[in-house]
């Protein structure tokens, strides 16, 4: 940028000094006013000839020898922030302009993608939100919303009233979503907010996103206006470069929590959360990776709905508006018309309170209200009755009004829901009450535009009420009787409803499931984001530098190094034709804890394998561990290890399969084994069943060898057979269905084998107690049998 | 700048409407049309003043509509580059104060607000050392308009604080 002298060849007085430091200067705007000596009467302009930013001004007002440098200024403008395609600066429209466009291409604002600004201006903000977050010693924690912090269903079906959730629409009215929020939601953005500066980052649409956070922040003290969507993110599959834009100056202090892992990569500061399910069958709705998303780009017709629902929605909330407007004048109107204010009641009042009560859907008070008005009608009536003839003015004004009116509750019913619209019907009929003095000559004006028959059949009604009122002079007490009917009605019908919904199996599972819904992982969460916040500013401490920053992606990494020392292996878990072990899921998290990771079991040395991880039974690394001693634990140990950043215990995770032809631990089905030994006991003597059992573990045993000396490459075809079961993709709790599904067979089968126990067990009750000459024939039937039943036990287990 | 104009407007009337009130209808519909819209041209259209002339109506082949033409006079809002005017202000953030101007929004960048005025992220708003002049959401302020986007449809405006006489006004 040019440095500019203005200064003049002559002599001068300076008038006055327009220009300032750091004020700019448009083209043609004046810097200063001065007068010569050749014309002293006349003040002249002195103007700049481009856009300028003043830099300092020389002299002060007064006489000015010729040469002088009066006013220093900067030529141009570097168009540090762009607005919906306006230099702020300068003002100068810069959306054809190329050269500045790749120059200012950081969009800082999370709301207002438009506002873009330069690299070095966004640098600049960069680091005065740093310098200002380390003074209140904040972090800052970027939270995603689907089923991290919440569950939303689209599905229709979800009945209302469960609670811990809620139930909205979006603008284009196309799904109805019920949103439950994760157990201690509130409590921990409270907590963390205390510690960080809030951030939402979703992959749901911009209308949604404020939705969600209307209701988990209605005072937006917690996130203020950094909510972030789908809209205004540059790519559909990252989170990334989104977050590079906010946060110009580096991404040292920033955590972010999310459910998943692929939306963030290289990105060691994310913290990965057990996804929150609560509705069933539904996964994250937002994903764009699901056939709902793609579905929804396949659909153009939606789209088109969509842009015509636009179009229409604004027109309809002018007309009403409108309507509501003029029928406000009109009301006015009929207040200023002296006669009228003779009567009792005062029909705006009556007729605003009634409108409250009856959008609010308040029946019952609205019922009492139009039962008091119609009392002091009737007591007024022969005072009002008398001036009826009188006033043709009012009736054209109250007629003209009640037009309007009905006229906007059209408007209006198009616009709002359906349910509202029965509150609109009532409103629509409520007109009358308040003019029913003056009773209208023409009743059919009273258009309803809702389809349904119950609401044709209420204006039919409606309209024969009016015009029987206008023959009848006890007319307030039919239209009072009329409306309490309805109103009751209405009150009936929803009780009804509300049956209905309480009594649907839907409605008692998810009342259920939020009862019992144990899911306190928000707590450790919040642990562990206090003890990183804890520990950056501990670093910070030191230093005190602030270029030297602490950043949460070193202390990330180091806080989660749990399982350091620990050298695992995996078995039946990552399919042998992965492509690169190295990137599946559980291999990556088990790095990130701080495992070592190898192929092969090794027996002794620095790297003793300390655990063999494992979701499947008869593969051959497991018989190897078990033979060498190792620890076996299902991959749920280590992803509850990821979790809560902690070396969990194993004893639960304890890998359930076969240990010496025995379970390993007790299962459910177990005390039911025990009682059968127990009974059996009692009928057959110990030693018997003591000697059944070591002849069944005998062979047990040696069936059990037999199965697994199958060679390595065969545990390898039934490792990638596996890989069909499991979950590749992420941690079981992703997808429990494989699991659980399988776990149910096997007690499946457990059951069965009881049963037919059971029944085994009675014929030999029976034999034994008639003939003591056939123990010994059935003894070997009952044994025979019991094996059997044990042997396919153990097959049963194979599966598992 | 205010300017009262007489303005063309196309009614386009469903069959439906057509019966005694229809000019009534017409009228009606011309204000909500008109109304709050905007064109590049004229700026914002505030208030219909008065509707002059309601054209012969002139049926559309194959629809049934009709269209009528629709001579108007109205009060429309058309922003100049230089022009100093109030607003309210409806965002403030790091970059800047969003603030509206009736219909019309206008964005002040933090370099076009006085350099004693600095953001403070806390309260967000924008302060003065010894915190006496506060400006935050809500606020009404005076700008001054220094460059102005003109589409088809709409108009942006950015504005500035840096003159004499601008800022809160309280």
């Amino acid at each position: 940028m040019n440095i500019l002298e203005h200064k003049l060849e002559e002599n001068i007085e300076i008038v006055r000094i327009l220009a300032k430091p750091h004020r700019k200067i448009r083209q043609q705007g004046i810097l200063f006013k001065y007068k010569t000596p050749d014309k002293p009467d006349k003040i002249l302009d002195y103007r700049a000839k481009s856009f300028q930013t003043v830099t300092e001004v020389c002299v002060e007002v007064g006489t000015v020898l010729k040469n002088t440098v009066i006013v220093r200024c900067k030529e141009g403008c570097l168009h540090p922030i762009v607005a919906f395609g306006l230099c702020t600066e300068c003002g100068k429209d810069l959306k054809d302009d190329d050269s500045v466009k790749s120059e200012r291409s950081v969009s800082m604002l999370h709301t207002i993608p438009q506002v873009s600004v330069s690299v070095s201006e966004a640098s600049d903000l960069g680091m005065s939100d740093i310098l200002h977050q380390l003074k209140r010693k904040k972090l800052t924690l970027v939270v995603d919303l689907d089923q991290t912090i919440i569950h939303t269903s689209t599905t229709d079906n979800i009945p209302e009233g469960i609670p811990g959730v809620f139930h909205f629409y979006l603008s284009n009215k196309k799904f109805r979503y019920s949103t439950r929020l994760r157990p201690g939601t509130l409590e921990f953005l409270k907590d963390m907010s205390r510690l960080y500066e809030m951030h939402v980052f979703t992959m749901g649409a911009r209308d949604y996103a404020d939705t969600i956070t209307s209701y988990i922040d209605p005072d937006r003290k917690i996130f203020s206006s950094r909510i972030l969507s789908r809209d205004e993110c540059f790519d559909n599959h990252s989170k990334v470069p989104k977050l590079q834009a906010l946060f110009p100056k580096g991404d040292r202090m920033v955590v972010i929590i999310d459910d998943r892992f692929d939306m963030w990569t290289n990105c060691p500061n994310l913290i990965r959360v057990r996804p929150y399910n609560f509705f069933e069958d539904v996964g994250d709705i937002n994903d764009p990776n699901s056939r709902h998303a793609k579905l929804r780009k396949s659909l153009p017709q939606g789209h088109s709905e969509i842009a015509q629902f636009k179009k229409n929605k604004p027109l309809n909330i002018e007309q009403t508006s409108f309507c509501v407007r003029t029928a406000q004048s009109n009301l006015k109107c009929v207040e200023h018309v002296p006669l009228l204010k003779n009567k009792s009641v005062d029909h705006t009042k009556v007729f605003q309170t009634l409108k409250s009560l009856l959008l609010d859907g308040n029946f019952e008070l609205a019922l009492l209200h139009v039962q008091t008005v119609a009392k002091k009608l009737t007591s007024s009536e022969l005072e009002t009755s008398s001036t009826e003839g009188e006033t043709p003015q009012s009736i054209v004004d109250t007629q003209e009004l009640k037009e309007d009116l009905a006229e906007a509750m059209e408007t209006q019913n198009s616009s709002v829901t359906t349910e509202e619209s029965a509150a609109t019907t009532q409103e629509s009929s409520s007109v009358p009450t308040q003019d029913s003095t003056t009773p209208p000559s023409s009743p059919k004006r009273v258009k309803f535009s809702e389809d349904t028959k119950a609401e044709k059949s209420l204006a039919n009604k409606h309209e024969t009420i009016i015009s029987s009122l206008c023959k009848h002079k006890d007319h307030v007490k039919s239209l009072s009787e009329f409306y309490m009917k309805h109103i009751e009605q209405s009150v009936e019908r929803q009780k009804e409803r509300d049956m209905i919904r309480m009594s649907s199996p839907l409605f008692k599972l998810y009342s259920n499931k939020a009862e019992a819904d144990q899911d306190r992982y928000l707590d450790t969460l919040g642990g562990l984001l206090t003890k990183i916040h804890s520990k950056f500013y501990e670093e910070y401490k030191e230093t005190k530098d602030v270029e030297k920053l602490p950043n949460t992606k070193t202390i990330l990494p180091k806080l989660r190094e749990v399982l350091s020392g620990s050298h695992v292996v995996f078995s039946g878990i990552i399919p042998t034709n992965f492509p690169n072990p190295h990137n599946h899921p559980i291999w990556c998290a088990a790095i990130q804890l701080g495992a070592t990771v190898s192929m092969t079991l090794v027996k002794s040395g620095d790297k003793r394998t300390t655990h063999l991880i494992t979701s499947r039974s008869d593969t051959g690394k497991v018989h190897q561990a078990m033979k060498m001693g190792i620890k076996i634990v299902t991959d749920q140990w280590l992803w509850r290890c990821f979790e809560v950043w902690e070396s969990v215990p194993t004893e639960s995770f304890e890998w359930q399969g076969l240990t010496g032809g025995k379970r390993a631990k007790s299962r459910s089905p177990e005390p039911v084994l025990a009682e059968i030994k127990t009974e059996l006991t009692a009928t057959l003597g110990e030693g018997v069943l003591e000697a059944m059992t070591s002849e069944v573990d005998e062979i047990l045993e040696n069936g059990s060898e037999s199965d697994y000396s199958s060679p390595t490459d065969s545990e390898d075809s039934s490792e990638a057979e596996s890989m069909e079961s499991n979950d590749l993709t992420g941690p079981p709790v992703d997808k429990p269905s494989s699991p659980s599904r399988k776990r149910s067979r096997s007690e499946m089968d457990e059951e069965e084998e009881e049963e037919e126990l059971l029944s085994g067990d009675k014929d030999g009750e029976d034999g034994y107690g008639s003939d003591n000459s056939i123990e010994g024939e059935l003894m070997d039937e009952l044994e025979a049998e019991f094996t059997e039943q044990l042997n396919e036990a153990a097959d049963g287990d194979n599966w598992q | 700048m205010f300017y009262h104009m007489c303005l063309d407007h196309r009614i386009l009337l469903h069959p439906q409407y057509f019966g005694p009130r229809l000019i009534d209808i017409v009228k009606k519909k011309l204000f909500t049309e008109v109304e709050g819209s905007c064109t590049g041209e004229y700026g914002f259209v505030v208030a219909v003043t008065t509707i002059d002339h309601i054209g012969n109506g002139v049926i559309d082949q194959g629809q049934g509509s009709v269209n009528f033409p629709v001579k108007y006079k109205a009060i429309v809002f058309r922003p100049f580059k230089g022009e100093v005017v109030d607003a309210i202000v409806r965002e403030v953030n790091k970059v800047g104060i969003f603030c509206e101007v009736g219909p019309l929004t206008c964005f002040i960048s933090r370099h076009s607000i006085p350099a004693d005025m600095v953001f403070n992220p806390d309260m967000e708003c924008y302060q003065n050392q010894d915190e006496g002049i506060v400006i935050q959401k809500e606020d009404e302020i005076r700008l001054k308009i220094i460059g102005t986007r003109v589409d088809a449809n709409d108009i942006f405006a950015v504005g500035s604080l840096m003159d004499d006489f601008l800022g809160l006004i309280s």
